[in-house]
């Protein structure tokens, strides 16, 4: 580890991932705590230079299963590999492997640079790398005041990011985060999701967490996981039905008629909007969303492309609209699913 | 990074830490308070020792010779006495206090040392950077040169006052001063081993501290079962502070023999604690 990689913007060619590389990969990983099944039977693959989201609601197994991917916990059956290593090999995936771990706390009497400083010295630099990358990292969460704060003077939000920072020390080639942005206010999560976005392609990321939305923007690919179990992975555009589905938000009442009380339906040119081609069924709901399902199929058009004839049809019809979007949303999704 | 190297960084930061933290300062002063009137109690007795003696017309020969013969008593070992009755009273009675209080201070100084990284969980930093058996190894390092610096500073104050009230010249200091330190080297990394063994199973400090007080009275038991029965005499081996016998001896042969029982109490107990924390749940 050197301070030139992790200043600079891209990791040397030995430490980048190739695309078809699996960074993490897990193979009926099951854990039992007592006889509660925690994890149970999760097989996932998480491609390198991903922004990889776990979803699920409390108790899904989420922080478990990465545990067990930050080898604190052992897997009672089952096996992970991080970069093709166990994650207790500690010496292979030296420097490789950063995690940011939810619950965590940070030592209350020692300064924040001389943690970070030592962390990176365990992590093979020495003493003058160990410094820079010390004051790298923290520079690059907005924390270089902060060199000399006991971890006692640390507010919550300071404390998260320099923990955050501790995870990208050595410039890791996958990188563990647990609730990156939880407790952080407004401006310092979107500071961290920017700093997650910067850093897309140079790390693979796994990001566990509870805020879909955050997820949504931030991820390539996601996994839902309930009650221990594996329910769906696959791409936030697969998860989210993207090129399956139009919502088209819709005003509660028509242009042209402000004190209209009937029902939307009988406005909203639905025969017409299912005569566009490769829309294969329109739905309105009672919060006045129009839902367009598409064909799939390699001959339909992108999604954008019906989005402009559905909005034609309906500006015809001087219908408000509110919104559009593709898909039905991570959130909805995960609703429906859990 | 080789596993010693990863050692050398744990157990320094655990030095530094130590040294540096109010319970490290606190016990540090603790220690230098304890010397001070340790010391000058002990010369305090010697001299009405001698003044009652000089007052019986007791020669200083009689004096010494009585001390070679409760020396040998004690020991067993007529020429240990009269190894022992050569040394200062002062610095022989601290050593064996020091020897005494070694279980005391070892769990004073270690007993957070694994549970507060394991209740706040900040242990999860540095395992996914070392070694878990480095992790461990480290720990007990760092704890046993703690001590062990904790013991010199309390041995240099016994041996200042001691030269400053006369119970000693500055010949004597320096050659059984030095060897009476030494001893306490061996137990301390014994004592450091089983303490760090005990308490790296709790999460919570406190109880690892009441847990490794009780398995230091459980081992005093047995010690004091083991002096007081001729057949189960063995018993008092599984007790460090047994082997200040050998450390003590004038026969090298033993000094050595009791050098590597202790440090192998530290390094079986260090062994199977670097064993039981790299499989566990953190």
């Amino acid at each position: 580890m050197s301070a030139s990689q992790t200043d600079s913007a891209s990791p040397p060619a030995s430490k980048k991932p190739r695309a078809t590389d699996v960074a993490v990969r897990l193979r009926n990983l099951t854990k039992h705590f007592g006889k509660k099944v925690a994890v149970d039977g999760v097989s996932l693959e998480i491609e390198a230079g991903t922004v990889y989201g776990l979803i699920g609601p409390n108790g899904a197994g989420k922080t478990t299963t990465f545990s067990m991917m930050a080898g604190f916990l052992e897997p009672t059956d089952g096996a992970v590999e991080v970069l093709g290593y166990s994650p207790r090999d500690v010496a292979a995936l030296k420097s490789r492997l950063g995690v940011l771990p939810q619950d965590a706390v940070l030592p209350r009497d020692e300064a924040v640079g001389e943690f970070l400083v030592y962390l990176a010295r365990l992590q093979g630099a020495d003493s003058a790398e160990a410094t820079r990358a010390a004051k790298s990292v923290l520079d690059e969460v907005e924390g270089k005041d902060w060199w000399s704060l006991k971890g006692g003077q640390l507010s919550h939000g300071m404390a998260k990011r320099v923990q955050l920072a501790s995870a990208l020390l050595g410039d890791p080639d996958v990188v563990l985060l647990d609730e990156p942005t939880a407790g952080l206010d407004p401006k310092h999560a979107f500071e961290v999701r920017q700093l997650i976005k910067a850093r897309r392609g140079r790390c693979t990321m796994i990001i566990s967490s509870h805020n879909l939305h955050e997820l949504e923007e931030l991820c390539d690919a996601a996994a839902i996981l309930d009650l221990g179990r594996l329910v769906v992975s696959g791409s936030i555009a697969e998860l989210t039905a993207q090129s399956e589905e139009i919502h088209v938000m819709l005003s509660a009442t028509p242009k042209g008629a402000p004190t209209y009380k009937g029902p939307l339906d009988a406005t909203v040119p639905l025969a017409e909007l299912r005569g566009i081609p490769h829309v294969t069924r329109v739905e309105l709901t009672e919060a006045h969303e129009l839902i367009l399902h598409l064909e799939r199929s390699p001959q339909a058009p992108g999604p954008e492309e019906i989005i402009g004839q559905a909005l034609w049809v309906l500006l015809n019809h001087q219908i408000r609209i509110r919104g559009v979007s593709l898909g039905k949303g991570l959130e909805r999704r995960v609703m429906d699913l859990v | 990074m080789t596993a010693v190297q990863e050692c050398v960084l744990v157990a320094s930061r655990e030095v530094r830490r130590n040294l540096k933290s109010a319970k490290g300062l606190v016990l540090v002063a603790l220690c230098v308070l304890g010397a001070v009137i340790a010391a000058l109690v002990m010369a305090w007795v010697q001299k009405l020792d001698l003044t009652a003696a000089a007052s019986q017309q007791i020669t200083p020969e009689q004096m010494r010779a009585f001390q070679e013969m409760a020396l040998a008593k004690k020991y067993g070992d007529a020429a240990m006495g009269k190894y022992l009755a050569q040394a200062p009273f002062v610095l022989l009675a601290a050593t064996l206090a020091g020897v005494w209080l070694a279980p005391l201070l070892v769990s004073l100084v270690g007993f957070d040392s694994i549970p507060t990284d394991l209740q706040h969980r900040a242990v999860r930093y540095f395992t996914v950077r070392v070694r878990r058996a480095s992790y461990y190894v480290g720990k007990l390092v760092g704890l046993w040169i703690v001590v062990c610096t904790m013991m010199l500073f309390t041995h240099a104050v016994i041996w200042g006052v001691a030269l400053a009230r006369g119970s000693a010249t500055v010949t004597e200091i320096a050659t059984w001063g030095p060897r009476f330190w030494f001893v306490m080297v061996p137990i301390m990394a014994a004592w450091s081993g089983v303490a760090q063994l005990v308490a790296s199973q709790f999460r919570v400090p406190i109880l690892a501290l009441l847990v490794t007080f009780a398995t230091f009275f459980v081992l005093f038991i047995v010690y004091a079962v083991g002096e007081l029965s001729t057949a189960l005499h063995w018993l008092i081996y599984l007790y460090p502070n047994a082997y200040d016998a050998w450390l003590l001896s004038p026969h090298v042969e033993k000094v050595a023999l009791g050098t590597l029982v202790c440090l192998g109490i530290s390094v079986a107990t260090g062994a199977a604690g670097a064993a039981s924390f790299s499989r566990r749940d953190l």
